[in-house]
Parts: structure tokens; C-alpha cells; sequence
């Protein structure tokens, strides 16, 4: 019944101050908004499990190199699979183009080639049919697939009767078993699977096929004690080495946290952001909360004197700010919600291969359980200090109207070490936003190294089984670009296996007469382009030449190299004829030595961010040709018009080779920078709730500050104190707590956009500017938030401020 | 027979401040035994409050022995202390020091929820019983802002009787009213003994002090003088005083 009272009388004193009320319970819902937000991206990303049976124990396995994260190869599966103890499932899986035709239209998918168990690794059953099983493996046995529910009602209109019929697959004859559920979307967005049928026994270990790896731990077995066993396996398995002078080992993780590692530092930083936000809305109410308790000293101190216990005291206070607390998560949940809503659209618009991640962004009642954590505890932080301070206080003095409702010595410390702590943590936000900010600038206005405008693209992967490399393969790319060369509209045509923008691995390269240890080779991108590459793309010759028809299968090997990667090599030094060969981690021979005959500047190759941007090669195609290859159209006009005349002159070609990734040249680059953006966006606002914190925060502090000492400025006033000298009491008490604040916030700054800045670019010195610019606006921020008030006192009478209670 | 229900020997109170000493209270001597009503006089600053404040467990001595009811103060914990004042004092303050939030109701019920030996019917009866008493129950749902002086020092009353505590203690319950409102209260405080209360009233008003039996002189931190000036017997009861019931004058 006390209770009932208590919570009554915490009710009836939060109405009584709307606006108190409302202004707390925005700043909470902002705090635990942001925070349950990025906690449901991170768990949603990261650190749910599979949405599958026993998802915590799916794991995947990855190759280490001389300590370098690598594919898997067929033979480590073979290995893994008869030598653990520790997994009651291992399973391989690659992923391959996967051509689906009917003989009219063609569509090429990413299929996954599964091997024995992939299904029941998830054990997700079929919707129709069955999955693949053990006897789909063996070789001779009739070709069988398990389709998608989106491509089954697509493709084939949702037809009941699918089961059993015949389609065609790579030109293959190929009977559908099975069709899987809606939200079946495993190991990506696939839609096809079909059996992996690959044994280790019919390859060479230098052949060995590159391969995916999953594995299902056995009930009880720790990812530690997997992971042991699998480094004492590799250790003890010289059989496993290609190269002999390359050390090898493995690393099982988590699959989700193992296939996100790339986003994983980002994703904590943006975790960490969020969570200062949280803490500055702490802080906020936090303070807010300590001068309300102090102006009711009285009240708590009559509770005392009749006799409230002070647990009691504090629970009848703490009810207080879980209410605040508890509307402002309710809210924050609501926001959240509606966040994660809009953060999957925004992946859903930028990106031009489908949703980024395995699994959907949203919130789930796992999120919600943690949110209801977080609002809890952030009720007890939030209000406890001030509970605590406000029930240990003087209470005789305050009954006999000592101490009134002035602020007490300790309360008056905390409240400004408070305020330091907003604006160290403010600062520290804004600097990391900016920094952030400024990278994407440069990004977007001088990242690619050449005018990305105007180009179209696509790719075309003609089967190795139908244009074997050679005169087949040469005949069908020569025809291709001859044909959308004369498409209305285009100015240039050419082709390349990869378009700046485009991701692509780096791999190993050697200079000769350059040794390095521990076969840590230089790294590179290589793409392989037509010899008109550079005058459709524009990109200017620094140095020797560029590629061209003299360069053949019968002549000497040659290489263009870019600046980044002539710098790199040979400071200094003229690159030009000197030579350099590609080291292969799956073969024991490097490759034949090629010799540089130019240098073109560095184009930007893939991700927009990364610690260092590697540098790229370009070699003939017709010295080292491969079967995908991308299509590039200089357009006079909107690329994507061109799109259509594109697919009709490829179809002309080849009905049943579906051309792929068609995008343009701008939207690839977007969809490459979209995780950057999103980061951008969402530190960007971070930063705003930093500073509307801070301002509101420390606006609050003073108000309240220079609010009880109104009779003391009354009499300073009449004692004859001019205003300007008031003014420089506040400003200069307010210039400590800024710069004891920089302190704090401006190191912190530089630690965490030092991390940021090692995972996503280079070190700049533009980045200096938002060390300069954050201080300054901080700085404008709190010295309005302290002479405003100051104003509305010095604008008051002295006589009234003598006498103001 | 009467007991005894308070017992100081020797009490100091020093304030310490960052540079100076200051002796509130020097070596004081009380007794005070059930049933008495004691005036605590003397000029301000001599040191009356803080005996007061000392003898409701508001505060603690620097030296000495302080027994309420056979307890020593000096050995009761904070939780102990504060059980004590709520079941067995009543303070009266000079201010009222209603909570502003609070209905009449409301106030005078808290210090009964802090008990865990009461029903919430148990608690509504003592409540209105005491209303009751100071001639307030008409103004339940009322706050004190809405109240004259008057009313808010009687709903004081009402709070500080509730519980039925051992003992009363007024700090210039009449230092905030005009002369009719402090009469109606010194004549509440009267009945009040009247009906077996043990009142403690500290006060610098000469009339105030002279409503009670016992009048106990104070200078710089001192007793200077303790004179009973009732020649009756003190009241012995061996129910507490609020059972019965008071009229209001």
C-alpha cells in the first residue's frame, strides 16, 4: 500500500512540472533510442544467432595463410571431417553462376553448390519436395536442384506441379526436387542449390578446388576448444601445405560473427557512439534529477525527521526517474523500431545486388528483453545518485531553514563534474562525425581517379563448356564489343574483368630481385582489360604506354601498373620495364614474370574504405583471359536508358547468356559507399544528440546554477559589482569546466577516430579541421547556454534580485 | 508512579566549521518523565533547538549519554533512529513543514506508511482519529497551500499525534501564527497533556513557556535554571495519550 503511495505521489510531482517532465522524457527517449537502436543493428549483424535450429552452434571455418584469413580448399574438408572430434557436421559449399534457361529467357543466379549435409546444417525443411541428399552427390546419378520460393514463384509462376520437371541449368538437364520456404535465404541471397559433388580424392592438392567450410558443433563443445583442435590438426598436417615454406593453420568462429568480421570494428565504434549517448542522457537527467532533489531537500528532510528509512527514501525517489525512464524506453522502442525499419530500406535502395545481410535488420523480442535491461538500469543510474545525495544530506540544518534549497557543496561539485563529463563526451562525438564526414567527402569527390559519370555496366559469363578460353571465348567477347559499340548513344565500349568501384581481393605480387620476409608479398588488385580500356575510361598515362593489340598470347607478358603501386615498389625509381609475378597461395609455382610497360594513376578498386587502398595492375586480356568479364558503355546520355538496348544486342548474341549486375557506373559507387554512408548518417546524428545534450544539458546546469544565486548577484549588483564582472565570474567558471572538459573528450576523440580512421582510410590532415571546428562550436554552445540566463538575472532589478527566493 | 522517559548526562554539541568550534550545548543535565510538559526557553542562538533536535534523534551529541526510554542514542544505528522517531516521537515545527504536494490526508498518513505493522484500514482510523482531534477532518483532500496558518500547524499537530508517539516535541510551534491561531495551538498542545501527552515545547515566547509545568532556562549552550511552576502532580498513565480523545478549544 506504501507503494501505491509512493508511486502516486512520484506521478502527481511529474505532472505538476510538464515541462521538466516532458524535457526528461525526450532527452531519455532520444539516449535509449539511439542505443537500443545500434544494440539491435549489432545483434541483428553480428551477434543473433542463425534463425535455425541450435544457431548457436553453427559455425564456419577459415584457412589461415601465414596468418592470413584465406578460402578454404577441398582437401582441409576432407582433413577436418576425418580428424575432429568436435563437430557432428561438416560441410562444404561453393558458389558458382548458376545460368537458369527454359529456352526463351535466360536468368543467371549465384548458385550454391551444397555438399552432403548443407540442409540439414540448417534444418530448415523443404516447403515443397526434398532437399539434396547423399546419393545427389555421386557422380552419374541424375542432376537435381532445390529452388528458392522467390524464384519458384517468379520464374516459374508458382507453379504446384514444379516437383519432378526438367529445367535447364548451365545447358544442363536439370530435375527440380525441391523448393525451399519464403524466408529461406542461406548462405546469402541464393536461390539455387544444387549438389556439391566434388571429392578430394580426383584433385591434387595444388588443384584443390577453393571451398566454403560450415561446421556444427557438438552439444557441449566450446568455440575455444573447436578452435584448439582445429589448430592442433592443421599444425600436425604438413600434407596440407601447398607451398611448403607457408605456414597454415585455421580459425573456426561463429558463422555470423566469422562472415561479418569486416564490420564488426565499425559496427562496435558505432555501438560505442551510441551508448555515449545514452551515457550523455544519463548524465542529463541524471543532473536535472539532482537539482530538482535539491530543491525539495525540505521535503526529504521532513521525511526524515518523521521517520523514512533511507532505502525508503531513495526507493520513493528512484520511482521518479523509472517513470521518466520508462515512457522515454517506450518511446525509444517505438523509434527504434521505426529506425531499423528505415535503415533496411536504406540498404534495400542503395545496394544493387539485393539486401546486404543474411538476416533481416529489425527488432526482435530478444531486443526488446535487452531494452527493458537497459531502461532499468538507466532508471537506477539516473536516479540513484541523486536519491542517495539528496537523502544523506543535512537535513536538521534544512528543517530549520539553513540551508533552504541552495545547492549543496557536494551536489554542486557532482553536477559540474557532470557537465565536464557532457562536454568531453560531446566533443568526442562530434570530432569522430566530422572526421567521418570529411572521409566521405573526399570519397565521393576525388576517391575513383576518374569521372565515373555517364558509364553503364554489366557482366556476362560465357560457360567455360561452350567458349572455352581461346578463339571461342576471344570470337565472343571481340563480337560483343563490336556490336555494343554501334548501340546509338554510345561513345566508348569496353571490357574489363572488373570496373573501378568493383570489389575485387587483392592478391601477392613479387618484384624480382626484391625478397620479403615471411612471404609477406606486396599486395595488388589485378584486372584484366581490353586494350582500349584506358582511352574509354580516360585514364590518363603518367608513364611508357598503355596496352595494345601488339600485346598477345605469343608475346612477351606485360603489365601496366598504377602510381600507388610504382611508388610502392621502386621509389624513386622509373618503373618502366621493370618486372614483377603473381604468387598464388593455391598453386606451388608463381606465375611467369611480367614486365611493366606503363603507369596510370590509382583508381579506387572496391570498398571505399579500408586501411589502405591497394594498389591495382592491369594485364591483357589476351595474356591472361578468364571467363567473366564486365561490359563498360560510355553513354552520351543516362546510362540506365542504355540498359535495354544492351540486353537486346547480348541476346542477340547469345539468347541463353543472361548478362548480370547491370547498374550504373554512379550506382555501384553508391552502393559500394552505402555501409560508409549509413555510418556517416548515423554518427551525423549522434553528433546533433551530442550537442542538443550538451546545450540542453549544461543550458539546464546554469539556469538552475545562476537561478539560486540570484540574491547573491542582487547584492554583488548593489554592493556596486558592474555587470561585465558578473559576466566574467560565469564565463570564466564555464571556460574551466570547457577546457577541463577538451581534456577529456579531445584525446578520447583522437583514440577513437584513430580506430576508426585504421579501419576505413588513411590518416588526413583535413581530419585537423574537425578537431579545430568541434572545440569552437562547443565553446559558442556553452557560453550561450550561460549567458542567457545570466542576462534574464542582470536584466532583473537589484532590489528584486535581493529579495528573490 | 511515573517513568522515565528521557535522560541526558553531560551532553555537548560542537559544530565544527573549516577554522572555528562553536559549543552548541555544554555539559547539560535533563530529565524529563512521562506525562511532563516541558517549556525550553532562553535567547536565540543559547542552544535550544539544537537540544531539541538532539532529543528527537534529529541530530547526535558530541559527548555525553542520551537514554530515550532506557535507550542509549549513541548505540542506535541510523535505521534504528529513524524506527524511533517515527513510532515514538511527534515533532511539531515552527514552519509546519508540510509537504506542499501532499493532501491534509496525506501528510498526516506518511509517517504512518513508513510502518510495516499496520493495515491500510489501521492506518485511514489512526489518520482520521487524529484529523479528528485537531479539528481538521473536513479538510481531507485539501492542501496545504490551501490552508491558513492556523489550520496548517493543527494538520501538523494531527501528524505529529497520528502515530501515538511517547513524546511531542514543538519548535516555536507559534513562531509563524498570529496571536488567535498560536492561542488555539498552545490550547491544543494543552489538551493534549491534559490527556497524558509528554510535550517538549521549545519556545522564546514568555507566554508559551508559562503554559507548561516545567520551564527549563537556557544561555550559551547551558541550563541556567529548571523550575517546575505547577505544584500538581505530574499525570501518570499507563495507555498512551491519544487513545483518548482531545478536544479542540
Amino acid at each position: 500500500m506504501s507503494l501505491l503511495l509512493d508511486i502516486k505521489y512520484s506521478l502527481r510531482i511529474l505532472l505538476k512540472t510538464p515541462g521538466f517532465t516532458a524535457l526528461t522524457i525526450a532527452v531519455m527517449t532520444i539516449g535509449l533510442g539511439v542505443s537500443i537502436f545500434m544494440l539491435s543493428i549489432v545483434n541483428s549483424i553480428v551477434f543473433r544467432p542463425l534463425e535455425f535450429n541450435d544457431g548457436e552452434r553453427l559455425m564456419f571455418i577459415n584457412r589461415l595463410v601465414d596468418n592470413r584469413v584465406q578460402q578454404t580448399i577441398l582437401h582441409d574438408y576432407q582433413k577436418i571431417k576425418t580428424e575432429s572430434q568436435s563437430y557432428e557436421l561438416v560441410v562444404a559449399f561453393g558458389s558458382e553462376t548458376a545460368v537458369l534457361s527454359d529456352g526463351v529467357k535466360s536468368i543467371r543466379y549465384q548458385g550454391i553448390f551444397a555438399g552432403s549435409g548443407f540442409f540439414e546444417y540448417t534444418g530448415v525443411a523443404p516447403l515443397l519436395g526434398r532437399v539434396l541428399i547423399d546419393s545427389d552427390q555421386v557422380a552419374g546419378n541424375p542432376r537435381v536442384v532445390v529452388i528458392g520460393y522467390d524464384l519458384w514463384q517468379n520464374y516459374f509462376g508458382g507453379d504446384e506441379a514444379i516437383i519432378g520437371k526438367t529445367v535447364q541449368i548451365n545447358r544442363q538437364q536439370v530435375e527440380v526436387v525441391g523448393v525451399m520456404p519464403k524466408e529461406f535465404f542461406f548462405p546469402f541471397n541464393n536461390q539455387l542449390w544444387l549438389p556439391f559433388g566434388k571429392d578430394a580424392n580426383n584433385y591434387l592438392l595444388k588443384d584443390s578446388p577453393l571451398i566454403r567450410l560450415l561446421a556444427k558443433t557438438k552439444p557441449g563443445v566450446s568455440i575455444a576448444a573447436a578452435d584448439l583442435e582445429l589448430k592442433t590438426i592443421f599444425a600436425n598436417s604438413p600434407d596440407l601445405r601447398i607451398n611448403p615454406q607457408q605456414n597454415i593453420s585455421a580459425r573456426v568462429d561463429l558463422y555470423k560473427r566469422e562472415t561479418r568480421r569486416g564490420a564488426i570494428n565499425i559496427l562496435y565504434l558505432m555501438l560505442s557512439a551510441g551508448l555515449f549517448v545514452l551515457v550523455l542522457s544519463c548524465i542529463n537527467v541524471g543532473n536535472l534529477l539532482l537539482a530538482r532533489a535539491n530543491m525539495r531537500s525540505k521535503e526529504i528532510a521532513i521525511r526524515v525527521a518523521l521517520g523514512a528509512p533511507r532505502a525508503r527514501l531513495i526507493t520513493q525517489m528512484l520511482w521518479e526517474s523509472l517513470f521518466i525512464c520508462g515512457i522515454g524506453g517506450l518511446l525509444a522502442i517505438l523509434f527504434a523500431g521505426w529506425g531499423l525499419d528505415l535503415t533496411t530500406q536504406f540498404f534495400v535502395d542503395r545496394s544493387t545486388e539485393g539486401f546486404p545481410f543474411s538476416a533481416a535488420i529489425s527488432l526482435k523480442a530478444e531486443d526488446v528483453v535487452n531494452a527493458i535491461v537497459i531502461i532499468l538500469l538507466t532508471a537506477l543510474v539516473t536516479g540513484f545518485i541523486p536519491a542517495w545525495k539528496a537523502s544523506g544530506g543535512n537535513f536538521n540544518a534544512v528543517l530549520k531553514d539553513a540551508a533552504k534549497t541552495s545547492m549543496g557543496k557536494t551536489a554542486g561539485l557532482i553536477s559540474k563534474i557532470l557537465v565536464v563529463i557532457e562536454i568531453g563526451l560531446s566533443c568526442t562525438l562530434m570530432i569522430v562525425a566530422g572526421i567521418i564526414s570529411i572521409l566521405i567527402y573526399q570519397v565521393v569527390t576525388e576517391g575513383y581517379g576518374i569521372d565515373i559519370e555517364n558509364f553503364l555496366t554489366a557482366r556476362v559469363n560465357p560457360p567455360a563448356a561452350i567458349y572455352p578460353q581461346g578463339p571461342a571465348q576471344t570470337g565472343y567477347y571481340d563480337r560483343v564489343l563490336m556490336e555494343v559499340s554501334k548501340i546509338p548513344g554510345v561513345e566508348k565500349a569496353t571490357l574489363m574483368s572488373h570496373v573501378p568501384t568493383e570489389f575485387l581481393p587483392p592478391g601477392s605480387f613479387q618484384p624480382e630481385g626484391q625478397e620479403f620476409p615471411d612471404f609477406v608479398f606486396p599486395q595488388a588488385h589485378l584486372v584484366q582489360v581490353y586494350p582500349n580500356t584506358f582511352e574509354a575510361l580516360a585514364i590518363p598515362l603518367l608513364e611508357g604506354r598503355v596496352l595494345d593489340q601488339r600485346d598477345n598470347l605469343n608475346s612477351p607478358k606485360v603489365v601496366v601498373i598504377s602510381d600507388l603501386f610504382a611508388e610502392k615498389l621502386w621509389p624513386g625509381e622509373s618503373a618502366i620495364g621493370k618486372r614483377i609475378r603473381r604468387i598464388s597461395n593455391t598453386q606451388s609455382a608463381p606465375d611467369e614474370w611480367m614486365t611493366v610497360v606503363g603507369v596510370v594513376p590509382q583508381l579506387l578498386q572496391g570498398s571505399v574504405f579500408g586501411p589502405e587502398q591497394s594498389p591495382t595492375i592491369y594485364v591483357p586480356f589476351s595474356q591472361m583471359p578468364r571467363d567473366a568479364m564486365a561490359i563498360v558503355l560510355k553513354t552520351r546520355s543516362d546510362p540506365n536508358h542504355y540498359q535495354k538496348p544492351l540486353a537486346d544486342v547480348l541476346h542477340k548474341i547469345d539468347p541463353n547468356l543472361p548478362m548480370y549486375r547491370f547498374a550504373a557506373l554512379t550506382a555501384q559507387a553508391e552502393s559500394n559507399r552505402m555501409l560508409l554512408e549509413f555510418v556517416k548518417r548515423i554518427f551525423l546524428l549522434f553528433a546533433v544528440c551530442a550537442l542538443v545534450m550538451a546545450v540542453t544539458g549544461i543550458y539546464g546546469v546554469m539556469a538552475n546554477h545562476i537561478e539560486q544565486r540570484t540574491q547573491e548577484l542582487g547584492i554583488r549588483r548593489a554592493l556596486g559589482s558592474p555587470d561585465s564582472s558578473i559576466v566574467l565570474l560565469f564565463t570564466r567558471q564555464s571556460g574551466i569546466q570547457l577546457i577541463t572538459g577538451f581534456i577529456v573528450g579531445i584525446p578520447l576523440a583522437y583514440f577513437m577516430s584513430g580506430n576508426f580512421i585504421n579501419t576505413i582510410g588513411a590518416e588526413n590532415q583535413f581530419y585537423l579541421l574537425a578537431y579545430l571546428l568541434v572545440p569552437c562550436i562547443i565553446i559558442v554552445a556553452v557560453m550561450l547556454a550561460t549567458l542567457i540566463p545570466l542576462q534574464r538575472v542582470l536584466r532583473m532589478e537589484p532590489a528584486l534580485a535581493v529579495r528573490y527566493e | 508512579m511515573t517513568r522515565q522517559l528521557i535522560k541526558m548526562d553531560a551532553i555537548k554539541k560542537v559544530f565544527v566549521s573549516d577554522d572555528m568550534e562553536t559549543h552548541a550545548l555544554s555539559n547539560i543535565h535533563l530529565t524529563i518523565q512521562q506525562g511532563e510538559y516541558v517549556s525550553i526557553t532562553g535567547p536565540s542562538g543559547c542552544g535550544k533547538s539544537t537540544l531539541l533536535s538532539v532529543m528527537g534523534l534529529l541530530d547526535s551529541s558530541s559527548a555525553g549519554q542520551y537514554f530515550l526510554s532506557s535507550l542509549l542514542a549513541s548505540e542506535l544505528d541510523s535505521k534504528q533512529r529513524s524506527q524511533i522517531r517515527n513510532k515514538e516521537i511527534g515533532f511539531i515545527f515552527q514552519s509546519f513543514n508540510l509537504i506542499s504536494d501532499m493532501t491534509v490526508r496525506e501528510n498526516v498518513e506518511l509517517p504512518l506508511t513508513y510502518r510495516t505493522d499496520l493495515t491500510k484500514q489501521q492506518r485511514i482510523g489512526m489518520v482520521d482519529e487524529a484529523l479528528q482531534s485537531v479539528g481538521m477532518q473536513h479538510r481531507v483532500n485539501h492542501f496545504p497551500a490551501q490552508l491558513s496558518g492556523g489550520q496548517q500547524q493543527r494538520v501538523a499537530i494531527a501528524r505529529a499525534i497520528a502515530g501515538k508517539p511517547s513524546l511531542l516535541l514543538a519548535d516555536e510551534p507559534t513562531g509563524n501564527l498570529d496571536s488567535k491561531n498560536a492561542a488555539e495551538v498552545m490550547a491544543l498542545l494543552d489538551n493534549l497533556h491534559a490527556n497524558g501527552a509528554t510535550i517538549c515545547i521549545v519556545t522564546h515566547d514568555p507566554r508559551s513557556a508559562q503554559r507548561a509545568h516545567r520551564i527549563v532556562q537556557m544561555m550559551d549552550g547551558q541550563i541556567v535554571s529548571d523550575i517546575s511552576c505547577d505544584s500538581r502532580p505530574l499525570q501518570t498513565l499507563s495507555t498512551g495519550f491519544a487513545r483518548d480523545q482531545v478536544s479542540v478549544v
